[in-house]
């Protein structure tokens, strides 16, 4: 009897663990904001003084909301920038702002959309984190972003639903 | 900043270690010029520190002007074998470049193409580079839906499948037409659904007339639409893309040919080019869309990408296949600098045999009271200049070879490809130099320890 309330008890506590921790794990990978959702940030590794922050982008509000741009502590300018073939080169511009309708989504990734963080005050290193906010038209989200290898293509977690 | 900020700060500083910021930041603040130069020079850097040491206090040089002197066809065989072989290695390197530039540069005019769910690698295969495919056609109704969208400036279609002596006949608009060349070289564009217009390398004249066939390749069907001649009316520009060998006719030509409705009402019937009517229109396998703005073109994939429709960046795509082939060239520079030092190892081990040959006048030289060091100076002297000249000679083959190459895949592929030696090739062919002048040092050794009695009586 004893046995099976001591067994009782460590499943009830394992398990609330374990919501906790979901929680915890949603919390690093999703941020909201009245209805938009960013969904696993993350950037690629670099000792460079530059670096592209990519995001998924969820419109769930009822409105059409603009992508700006962002903030970052750990960089002098965050810009929104676009991918394009410029003379047979690979290059990204600024873009200014980029409507999402309500219901869309925007990827920003590898050679679409991305944030450019520029003027890094210190390199990004292969299963770091760092916080920055991405500015809408509604306000700022702040998201968790993850630092993936400097080769990667997606976020490690990418493909999981939040 | 979220209460949690201070807790996530501290896990990323953990997880970043020391770095010397000053470097790394100096590095950065470099023009890319200055960086390429300053590799390349860091590459070479070790040629240049052994050549200081091991000349060091001697002036070796008459002495090997006169060894190159009297074996001169031994060492022009040896330079042309080290020349070939940095020859080939560079121009390979240069070829992969510049294949990737030739195919971003064709596939830069198709901003944003919408087609049916599937596979954009095939569809852009299809749409771009005019690769048969066979493909599920887009309605009218999505059609009219994606023109009339407030950020589109261009919705054109593009109707694939026939043929004309193996040259793709594509059914589309004007506009078009207008997107793809800007001003036509000659001609005008085609105003009635029996003109066509051609690119710049297809082998018709303004004046001719053709019969398309139904199909592409060998299973094409000649004669299938036999009565409905096209008469060329203008020529494009030189796009460097398949376009050049493809011929452009009115969308609305490539349905009637097919028996199928004309993408206008009764009342419109002799129309061409939009506003089509989505009733009478038979369907596009892809269309072209593009907004003038880069922003809007991100709207509009996020817009048409749906359940029923795929939107995609051909240059997206193109970038990512050109990201998988990353470590084929990486892949490649290793195996042209394996094949370099091979070679060179090769020519190394001649010169071993080679300094035979000058074995008594070296073992006469030490006689004489010659120190140690100076013989094994001439002998790396000697090998360092066969090696130097055959790789700066190995730079004009691979500039050779490299345009050779070009135009041997601008005629298979019809993509234009413009090749030219750079940085990456000049670092490669420093690292070359570096490496086997180190390798040269060992003929220089065994040089220096032959037995000097017996080379003097042999």
């Amino acid at each position: 009897m004893f046995a099976r309330g001591l067994f009782a008890a460590a499943f009830a506590v394992l398990a609330a663990a374990t919501v906790v921790s979901a929680e915890d794990h949603d919390d690093h990978h999703v941020s909201e904001l009245n209805g938009v959702r960013a969904v696993h940030a993350w950037t690629r590794s670099t000792s460079g003084n530059t670096a592209l922050v990519f995001v998924d982008i969820e419109n769930g509000s009822d409105a059409i909301v603009l992508i700006e741009g962002g903030h970052s502590e750990d960089a002098a300018t965050v810009e929104l920038v676009g991918f394009r073939l410029k003379d047979g080169q690979p290059v990204y511009e600024p873009v200014g702002s980029v409507p999402v309708s309500p219901g869309k989504e925007m990827q920003l990734a590898p050679e679409r959309l991305a944030l450019r963080l520029s003027g890094l005050r210190q390199p990004l290193e292969e299963g770091g984190e760092f916080e920055m906010e991405i500015v809408f038209d509604i306000g700022e989200i702040d998201v968790h972003v993850a630092v993936e290898a400097a080769d990667a293509t997606q976020h490690s977690h990418a493909g999981h639903s939040h | 900043m979220s209460p949690t900020a201070g807790w996530w700060r501290m896990n990323r500083l953990q997880a970043r270690g020391p770095m010397p910021e000053t470097i790394t930041d100096l590095w950065n603040d470099l023009p890319v010029l200055a960086q390429d130069a300053l590799v390349f020079a860091l590459y070479l850097l070790p040629a240049v520190l052994v050549g200081i040491v091991v000349v060091a206090g001697y002036r070796p040089w008459p002495l090997v002007r006169a060894m190159l002197g009297r074996y001169r066809w031994t060492n022009l065989l040896f330079i042309a074998l080290i020349a070939v072989s940095v020859g080939i290695g560079v121009g390979l390197t240069a070829q992969e470049r510049g294949l990737r530039k030739g195919t971003a540069r064709a596939a830069e005019k198709f901003d944003l193409v919408v087609t049916a769910p599937g596979s954009e690698v095939t569809m852009m295969m299809a749409a771009v580079y005019l690769q048969p495919v066979d493909a599920p056609l887009l309605s009218g109704e999505v059609y009219n839906e994606i023109a009339g969208h407030d950020y589109v400036s261009l919705a054109a279609p593009i109707a694939f499948g026939d043929s004309y002596q193996g040259a793709p006949v594509v059914g589309t608009t004007a506009q078009f037409i207008y997107h793809l060349s800007g001003e036509l070289a000659s001609g005008r564009a085609f105003a009635t659904s029996l003109e066509a217009v051609i690119g710049a390398a297809v082998p018709l004249e303004e004046g001719d007339a053709f019969e398309a066939a139904h199909g592409v390749g060998a299973s094409a069907e000649e004669g299938a639409h036999a009565g409905h001649a096209y008469t060329v009316v203008g020529r494009m520009q030189p796009t460097g893309s398949p376009w050049d060998r493809a011929i452009l006719v009115p969308v609305e030509a490539v349905w009637e040919v097919h028996g199928l409705a004309s993408g206008h009402a009764p009342e419109r019937a002799g129309q061409l080019g939009p506003p089509f009517d989505a009733e009478y229109f038979p369907g596009t396998p892809a269309i072209l869309v593009r907004a003038e703005e880069l922003w809007a073109n991100y709207a509009l994939h996020s817009e048409f990408t749906r359940a029923d429709l795929m939107a995609f960046f051909p240059g997206t795509v193109l970038a990512q296949l050109h990201s998988l082939l990353g470590d084929v060239r990486q892949v490649m520079s290793i195996m042209a600098i394996v094949t370099q030092v091979l070679v060179t190892a090769g020519v190394l081990a001649g010169l071993v045999i080679l300094t035979k040959l000058f074995s008594r006048r070296l073992a006469l030289l030490r006689a004489l009271g010659a120190p140690r060091r100076f013989v094994f100076s001439v002998v790396w002297t000697y090998a360092a200049a066969l090696i130097g000249t055959g790789a700066v000679l190995g730079l004009g083959v691979g500039v050779v070879a490299t345009a050779a190459i070009s135009r041997a895949v601008s005629a298979r592929t019809d993509i234009l490809v413009q090749s030219s030696l750079g940085w990456t090739e000049l670092q490669l062919v420093a690292g070359f130099v570096s490496l086997t002048v180190l390798l040269a040092l060992a003929p220089a050794f065994i040089a220096l320890y032959r037995p000097v009695v017996a080379d003097l009586s042999g």
